[in-house]
């Protein structure tokens, strides 16, 4: 397939498809290095205080948090929404890329779908222990019962989150599943002994046949198709539960398109947080480039910008309408007693993103590092701000009250951050963190060799139109 | 003997005898029993398959599971060996009988369940108490399964028994009169005139023996006063509803005045307005701190603590001079807004219908209220001398007499009776070193308490719900007590161990009902006898002319002695916990107070002004010093206080009340006499919180409480109640006004609600809610609300399911202008310039309740009576509902509040506690939510007892808890669906309105405006 030289490389350096499954297979059958014990230690120790915080939840109840009788919702939601949020740009990457026949997302799409079903874990771990009784939530679903008519309330957007978060965990497992099969079968055949059994179980005999593949590229752009409504649908439910509610600060129109552009946000964000980290100690420049980051930052920028432009309609929406309650209620975002939880989020999400117009930020890994870290932190007090800075101060001033968390809602937050790295250590050490199969579909076309061939052919000089390469 | 020969047989074979038979019955089995084949190779050779063993296997597996698993429940229930007649397992029988504690006086019925006492109510049928009950009536039930109650008479500590503990004292009593020895019985206020007959009779058998009477906090200023004016030792009746202007002087008469039940229900006679009957009382309130009464005021104003008897001695002077009588001597002073000169003023404009109350315990200031009363006609119209009231008769140089005595060694015999002087005495140190001297101590106590812990004998008191008696509050209003269950302990009514003492044999009931019948005329005692302990009353009051009138006002005014200080300390008593006598009651240590909304805790009231003056703020731990003696506590901002003065409430600090009670705040009680007034506070530099279950003090100017004045209802009776309406366009293209609050269903997005049996829903009168709190306790007796103690409260977790709002406003000088925002309350100067907005919430079983779609489990749904209802079993704990709830009443149970040892205060944690449980009441599990349900138990048993008689349940035959305990009838209850029902005409009256009615939530609770009686000019 032509690809025209003056698109950017995708795969930097010399390549072949050799190399590149030795890239990426070789630290999987290679002992782990002290650096990956390292943090796998630490996320293991996090996993551990979790454990601790969650058994003296289940033991004692939800008092040990510190809500009250006016904030029934506290870090537990904000955590809860937060992961889900993060948990969007792995569907978006591998979904609606792949069907904008975006060619970048190869390099990353793996572990950023991988970062999803890790994140929808954790966030999925919230509303279970954030019921008073979680062992009998799963009256949610809605299950045949010797009671007649007793059924789910399906006016209640909790139930539509309930359906709406196991979809996409499912339909996201699958999919980055199916795109593992190839690969699984790549270590396979490189694998010995017991590591080949596993890996042979888990290729589900994939024999690499025309028939094989032809069916697999089916499934998953099938797979793609039904995973890109779910991108916006999860979130837009997600926002429903405040939306449809009566609270001022929750009860606004724009929740779903401000939610899904808020969540896109986060998790590119995260996905930059973690693959800065990644490219760089498991020596995978060569595949995530500059670029790959330069275009992210551009989502950024876009959903940032998006975000942005919500929270000022929602202060003019509040002074438009002339409802007190509205009015005050946004006032109170402002200057209220939460103030420092505002103005954390207006200058992380507002004003950061801001900074990508310029392409040296962009492609300043440094810069880049620390302004994904600063949106992860932007999103989480986004979330913060409409759940308790709402629901502490609304209709009647008699109930207001403030919140603070207390160290069992911190350790379980810091918890599922050590539950989220458990997870992806594990996954970078026995799985591959690129998709190898698909990194190999663009090499020629996207490959630096292949570029560089086509220029030549066509006398075009390298140098010139990719001076930051050659 | 023939018999002996007789013989009996069991068959003919036996009596035949024949050789089969006896060879049989000397076989054990009738039967051979197949040893043989048993032990034959076939038999042992097991062919079973494996099919069967493993069924056979299966079987005793699972058999044993089964068995193993069902666990019998151990039940104490014994059932009874004969039902009583009037008994049906889970129908309620009511008694009526009498509280009465020298405090608190109260007629009462009570509701006994399966043979407990687990409600109190109000008797409508008494004309003092008039079916109202405060809060510390109806938490007195659980007294009776306090955990702490004495069980056995004691004797130096140890458990001993009445026949000792009788011979013992009676021995001593006997011989210390003999020897001339003053005996002396100290006890509270009695108004049990079989009481006194009793007393009267240990008096005969011992003749050393006299009687003192203790009122820890006594009214001895006003019945030295009237012993002065009048010439008897007794307090007045009021007549509040018939007064037209009123005017207090620190007499908080709706709060914890002498009887303030009694008062509210007179006060609020006065105070309801309707159209037709436009008129109020007008009530000038005068006071040092904000109380209750001041809070509903028309208006208000503060003076120094020290200068009360110049308030009333200028009052005085104002009235005596339009009323043309000489003055007295004094100093000229007047409070903000010259008030007195204006009272006056509006007070001889009303003579005959005015009406003076001080709360002075000052004989001299006391004197001159009288006359001021004198003046404006009030005796015989909104005072009554000729019915006195005999609730509070103790004189304090009675007790400063006896502990002077004790001192010197005079007192042989020491027996104490509802009385706590080694807590509540202003010198309690003196009166315990009186004790040491003392030969014989006797307690009758129900507890062991800070006296009885000294006192070598205690003899265990009953409970009054197990005791007979009377009382006679005021004269001619005779009252019954009547127990509703025999004594769980082994105890006995003071009664009863006084006849002991006496030597009389006969039982209290005998005595009483004889001493009933020897003052009786009636024709049929029997019946008179039946019916009154029915009714719990027998009432013959007959006002009569007015005893003769003489003061010498000059003397009284020149008695009069001002010492002021920069800074002054009052005491007061808090609308819970009162004298302290009931401070190991949980419910009543969380009940907040209904002005600075805390609770568990006693704090020192500072003013803002005071505050802002000395860098205090809420929390800040101060020592406050006086004569020597000194406590620490926390500061409380409270507004309305004066700038001079600081406030801090007696009944805490208590040392033996129980797990509970104990060491609970500071004992304010010592600071009630001393040399001086001048009080030192320091600040420590420690903190502390304070539990308050409302933080924010300001309605931030919403529309949340509506307020007019009577002149503007006069002329408009909708003034005040904007309430949102929805242009409609109608089909020939006008527009409409829709009210959604008025005409329910008109403007909605939903399906409309059909509710065609009833549509249960409420009234609050939001001018008669004083805000007294006696609701707040009687849901939580009636729903088994549990109690979380003063951690959770901080953490803003009360579990109430109706609490009480109260707002501040305050006046800006020179400005009709109000501030109700709280970051403009920071700027205000002075603060006690403050106006009080309380309203109850409950449920508002919304009609389009928000919290019923948001559940994903439909745990709370809409009943077709249109109550919000809560499936308790059905909830996962989401806690959306309680989010999405406007009002914010739904109460989370964050703990298993029945069982986790951090809430052991919670009465449902102990066996005896759990007796005061309401069986028709689910007590909530852990991680469930919960609310008010309007009392859907008692709309149940009406529905079903209406339903047994043919018809429906009649207007009114419903009452809610909160509404049959209000004192000033400020809620009403009933079917929406009835148009003639009182509660239809109350949502059609031009001041109700639902509360943020615009959200269309549509609450099945409206409110009416409050209207406050201002007067901007008084000519």
């Amino acid at each position: 397939m032509y690809e025209s030289p003056l698109r950017r490389p995708l795969i930097t350096g010399k390549t072949s498809y050799a190399k590149i499954t030795d890239d990426i297979v070789t630290p999987i059958e290679a002992a782990p290095t002290k650096w990956w014990y390292l943090g796998f230690a630490i996320s293991v120790a996090a996993l551990g205080l979790w454990l601790l915080a969650v058994g003296y939840l289940l033991f004692t109840g939800v008092g040990v948090w510190g809500l009250n009788k006016t904030v029934d919702w506290g870090w537990d939601i904000t955590n809860f929404v937060w992961w889900v949020g993060i948990g969007h740009a792995g569907t978006l990457i591998s979904a609606v890329l792949l069907l904008f026949r975006q060619k970048w997302r190869t390099a990353v799409n793996r572990s950023a779908e991988a970062m999803t079903i890790f994140a929808v874990i954790c966030a999925g771990t919230y509303p279970l222990l954030h019921a008073g009784r979680p062992w009998v939530i799963y009256w949610v679903f809605p299950l045949p019962n010797t009671y007649g008519s007793l059924w789910a309330n399906f006016n209640s957007p909790l139930l539509w989150d309930v359906f709406a978060i196991s979809t996409y965990f499912t339909v996201s497992l699958v999919f980055w599943y199916v795109g593992l099969i190839p690969d699984l079968a790549t270590i396979r055949d490189r694998a010995k002994g017991l590591r080949k059994t596993i890996y042979n179980a888990l290729s589900f005999g994939w024999n690499g046949s025309a028939k094989a593949w032809q069916r697999f590229e089916t499934v998953s752009l099938i797979l793609a198709g039904l995973a890109t409504p779910l991108v916006l649908s999860v979130h837009t439910i997600v926002s429903m539960d405040f939306a449809t509610s009566v609270i001022p600060g929750w009860h606004t129109t724009i929740f779903p398109p401000y939610f899904v552009a808020g969540a896109v946000f986060s998790g590119f964000a995260m996905v930059l947080t973690l693959l800065i980290i990644m490219r760089k100690v498991m020596r995978l420049e060569e595949y995530i480039t500059i670029y790959h980051i330069d275009v992210m930052n551009k989502i950024i920028l876009v959903t940032g910008s998006i975000v942005g432009s919500a929270y000022i309609t929602e202060f003019f929406m509040a002074w438009y309408s002339a409802v007190p309650f509205e009015r005050y209620a946004f006032m109170n975002r402002m200057f209220g007693p939460y103030w420092w939880a505002y103005w954390a989020m207006m200058t992380c999400n507002v004003i950061t993103p801001q900074l990508f117009w310029s392409q040296k930020i962009r492609r300043n890994i440094t810069a880049v590092f620390i302004i994904s870290i600063f949106v992860n932190i932007g999103m989480w007090f986004e979330r913060f701000v409409i759940i308790v800075t709402s629901l502490h101060r609304d209709y009647l001033p008699s109930s207001w009250a403030m919140y603070s968390p207390t160290w069992v809602e911190i350790s379980m937050f810091i918890g599922s951050l050590g539950l989220f790295f458990t997870l992806f250590f594990l996954f970078a050490k026995f799985l591959p963190v690129i998709a190898i199969a698909e990194v190999k579909s663009i090499v020629k076309t996207s490959a630096e060799q292949e570029i560089a061939k086509t220029a030549e052919a066509e006398g075009i000089d390298l140098k010139e139109v990719h001076p930051q390469i050659a | 003997m023939d018999i002996a020969q007789k013989k009996y047989w069991r068959s003919v074979e036996e009596l035949n005898a024949s050789p089969q038979f006896i060879e049989e019955s000397s076989k054990e089995f009738a039967e051979e029993i197949p040893v043989d084949e048993l032990l034959s190779e076939n038999s042992l050779n097991l062919n079973a398959n494996r099919r069967d063993f493993l069924k056979v296997f299966g079987f005793s597996v699972t058999a044993a599971t089964l068995a193993a698993c069902t666990k019998t429940p151990v039940k104490r229930a014994v059932p009874f060996v004969q039902q009583p007649e009037e008994m049906s397992p889970s129908i309620p029988t009511w008694y009526a009988t009498t509280y009465s504690d020298g405090y608190d006086y109260a007629s009462i019925i009570v509701k006994t369940r399966e043979g407990r006492p687990i409600k109190i109510e109000g008797n409508t049928f008494s004309g003092i108490s008039q079916g109202g009950v405060n809060a510390r009536v109806h938490a007195s039930v659980l007294g009776l399964y306090d955990n702490a109650r004495l069980q056995h008479p004691t004797k130096s500590g140890k458990i001993t028994g009445w026949e000792t503990l009788d011979s013992e004292v009676g021995a001593q009593l006997a011989e210390i009169s003999a020897a001339g020895g003053a005996i002396r019985l100290l006890t509270g206020s009695i108004v049990s005139p079989t009481t006194k007959k009793i007393i009267g009779d240990f008096k005969a058998k011992y003749p050393t023996a006299s009687h003192v009477v203790y009122d820890a906090i006594s009214q001895s200023g006003m019945l030295e006063a009237n012993k002065a004016t009048f010439g008897s030792a007794v307090l007045p009746t009021y007549h509040f509803d018939k007064a037209e202007v009123i005017v207090g002087i620190g007499a908080d008469f709706l709060g914890n005045w002498i009887s303030p039940v009694e008062f509210t229900k007179d006060y609020i006679k006065n105070r309801k307005v309707s159209k037709a009957n436009p008129t109020m009382s007008r009530h000038i309130q005068l006071e040092t701190i904000l109380t209750v009464t001041g809070s509903n005021a028309d208006q208000r104003a503060t003076y120094q603590a020290s200068k009360e008897a110049l308030v009333v001695t200028n009052l005085y002077n104002a009235i005596a001079a339009l009323a043309g009588a000489a003055p007295v001597d004094t100093t000229a002073y007047d409070v903000a807004g010259n008030t007195i000169k204006s009272a006056a003023k509006e007070l001889w404009a009303a003579r005959g219908k005015a009406l003076v109350v001080c709360g002075s315990n000052d004989a001299a200031v006391q004197t001159l209220v009288n006359a001021i009363n004198q003046l404006l006609g009030s005796y015989g119209t909104t005072l009554d001398m000729s019915v006195p009231s005999y609730l509070r008769q103790g004189i304090d140089a009675d007790m400063v007499n006896l502990v002077k005595e004790m001192n010197e060694g005079k007192v042989g015999a020491l027996i104490m009776h509802g009385v706590n002087p080694a807590y509540d005495y202003h010198d309690s140190k003196a009166f315990l070193t009186g004790l040491e001297k003392t030969k014989l101590t006797v307690s009758v106590s129900q507890f062991t308490d800070e006296t009885a812990s000294k006192s070598k004998y205690v003899a265990a008191a009953s409970h009054y719900l197990e005791s007979w008696g009377d009382a006679e509050p005021a004269k001619g209003y005779y009252s019954m007590q009547q127990p509703a269950i025999s004594p769980l302990f082994d105890t006995r009514s003071f009664e009863e161990t006084l006849l002991a003492w006496t030597g009389n044999k006969t039982s209290v009931y005998d005595y009483l009902k004889a001493n009933w019948k020897s003052n009786s005329n009636e024709l049929d005692f029997g019946a008179f006898w039946r019916k009154a302990l029915h009714n719990g009353v027998a009432e013959n009051a007959a006002p009569g002319s007015q005893p003769a009138f003489s003061a010498n006002v000059a003397a009284a005014a020149a008695a009069i002695k001002i010492e002021s200080a920069e800074v002054e300390l009052v005491t007061y008593e808090k609308m819970g916990i009162g004298n302290g006598a009931h401070a190991g009651n949980p419910w009543l240590q969380e009940l907040p107070d209904p002005i600075s909304r805390a609770c568990w805790d006693n704090y020192l009231a500072v003013s803002m002004k005071y505050a802002k003056d000395n860098a205090l703020s809420d929390g800040d731990i101060v020592k406050v010093e006086a004569n020597g003696y000194s406590v620490e506590v926390p500061v409380l901002i409270q507004p309305g206080t004066f700038a001079g003065t600081v406030a801090l409430a007696v009944g805490y600090g208590r040392t033996a009340a129980g797990k509970t009670g104990t060491n609970i705040g500071a004992n304010a009680y010592p600071f009630r006499k001393g040399a001086s007034v001048k009080v030192n506070i320091s600040n420590t530099g420690l903190k502390t919180q304070l539990a308050q279950t409302q933080t924010h003090h300001t309605i931030e100017g919403r529309n949340i409480v509506k307020e007019t004045t009577l002149d503007r209802y006069k002329e408009n009776a909708a003034d005040g109640n904007i309430r949102p309406y929805v242009n409609v366009k109608q089909e020939d293209g006008s527009t409409k006004k829709v009210y959604p609050g008025i005409s329910r269903n008109a403007v909605t997005l939903w399906d409309r609600r059909d509710y065609e049996g009833h549509h249960w829903a409420m009234a609050v009168d939001l001018n008669a809610c004083t805000g007294c709190g006696a609701c707040v306790v009687s849901c939580q007796v009636e729903n088994n609300v549990p109690v979380v103690g003063k951690e959770e409260v901080i953490r803003r977790r009360e579990m109430h399911w109706m609490r009480i709002d109260r707002y501040y406003a305050f006046k800006t000088t020179g400005s009709d202008q109000k501030i109700t925002k709280e970051e403009e309350y920071d700027n205000i100067q002075e603060g006690d310039n403050v106006e009080v907005a309380f309203q109850p919430v409950m449920c508002q079983q919304c009609d389009n309740a928000p919290c019923e779609t948001v559940c994903p489990v439909l745990a709370t749904t809409h009943s077709d009576e249109g109550l919000n209802q809560m499936t308790y079993n059905r909830c996962v704990g989401t806690r959306y509902c309680a989010n999405n709830c406007p009002y914010k009443v739904r109460r989370f149970n964050w703990f298993s509040y029945v069982d986790n040892s951090k809430f052991a205060n919670n009465p449902a944690q102990t066996d005896l506690g759990k007796m005061v449980l309401n069986p028709d009441v689910t007590v909530r599990a852990r991680g469930v939510m919960e609310k008010c349900t309007f009392c859907v138990q008692r709309i149940q048993a009406v529905k079903l007892e209406s339903k047994r008689n043919n018809r429906r349940p009649l207007d009114g035959e419903v009452q809610t808890a909160c509404q049959q305990s209000c004192p000033s009838n400020a809620i009403v209850f009933g079917d929406l669906n009835d148009p003639d029902s009182a509660v239809s005409q109350l949502f059609l009256n031009e001041r109700a309105y639902g509360v943020i009615e615009e959200l269309n939530v549509l609450p099945s609770v409206n409110y009416l405006t409050k209207v406050r009686n201002k007067k901007s000019t008084v000519a």
